[in-house]
């Protein structure tokens, strides 16, 4: 298991959202493709925006705090025919407990947690060449739809 | 007093918002909710039976609260202040009950799937309850 952050999120030539982690100590990055409503959410959360309402994930959070469980972590665990999977591992009363997750909805609360995000070292190399740096997929990605954070505009993810 | 009601459409208003169409079960009075389109798709798809490979967003909700041994037993519509509808998800585990506050459209969705009732106190119905579409209020603000 290698721990994992959020590094930034791009726009693919398909105009789809890739979120890409980053190793915490290391240089190799995962890009998990997600859809728009989880980008939004996540990104929400890296910008530091705080919506009126509860929005879906906060809601989660609400419900995680109400019910005194902390979130311990999340971890992409397997990736199978091109889907990845994960866990959010959840500790109630002392007891760890595991919920199946799609990665994006697993990171979108893990940011808002304060959970630390793990991948499984065979998720890392099956879905991309290990000696990959992050440097290199920011790069190669598309030129005309690269965004990251900082520039992303909201009105863009919908 | 609340009055139980149940999802009788989601449909578009004349301005391609989505908006969830709650009816009183026992009465003809109806509440239209503008809700975003996700959280539409995601009342729709649990409502016409589509199963998706992987949990959407709000069948993770469920689990979470199914795995810690949690029953949603009830959501509650139960204030409107300056058009933005506010809910409460009820849930509870043996005598024990929390509430937590919540957009209507996550409330309804997760409502749903849990296959809990939906009350709407009366006072939104005498505001908000019209026969059609015209003066949906709202269930956020972005």
């Amino acid at each position: 298991m290698v721990e994992m952050v959020v590094h930034t999120m791009v726009r693919d030539a398909h105009n789809n959202m890739v979120i890409v982690l980053k190793e915490r100590e290391g240089t190799r990055a995962l890009p998990i493709q997600i859809g728009p409503y989880e980008a939004r959410a996540i990104l929400w959360e890296l910008k530091g925006m705080v919506s009126e309402r509860p929005l879906t994930h906060d809601l989660m959070r609400s419900i995680l705090d109400e019910l005194e469980v902390q979130l311990a972590r999340v971890v992409v665990h397997d990736l199978r025919d091109e889907v990845y999977y994960a866990l959010l591992v959840l500790v109630n009363d002392g007891n760890e407990q595991e919920v199946d997750a799609r990665p994006s909805d697993a990171i979108a609360l893990a940011l808002r947690a304060g959970a630390p995000i793990y991948v499984a070292d065979k998720v890392i190399e099956q879905a991309t060449d290990p000696l990959r740096s992050a440097e290199q997929v920011e790069s190669e990605a598309d030129e005309r739809f690269r965004e990251i954070v900082g520039d992303l505009d909201l009105d863009d993810v919908s | 007093m609340m009055v139980e009601m149940v999802v009788q459409a989601i449909t578009r208003d004349e301005r391609s918002n989505s908006v969830v169409l709650l009816k009183e079960k026992e009465g003809a009075r109806a509440v239209p909710i503008m809700i975003g389109p996700w959280e539409a798709q995601a009342i729709a798809c649990h409502l016409q039976g589509l199963q998706p490979q992987r949990p959407l967003t709000h069948d993770l909700m469920l689990d979470i609260v199914q795995q810690l041994d949690f029953k949603v037993a009830r959501v509650l519509v139960n204030d409107l202040r300056e058009r933005v509808f506010y809910a409460l998800l009820v849930l509870v585990n043996n005598g024990r009950e929390e509430q937590v506050d919540a957009r209507p459209s996550d409330a309804i969705a997760l409502a749903v799937r849990a296959g809990a009732p939906i009350y709407v106190a009366e006072k939104i119905i005498a505001e908000a309850g019209s026969s059609g579409l015209a003066e949906a209020q709202t269930d956020v603000t972005h």
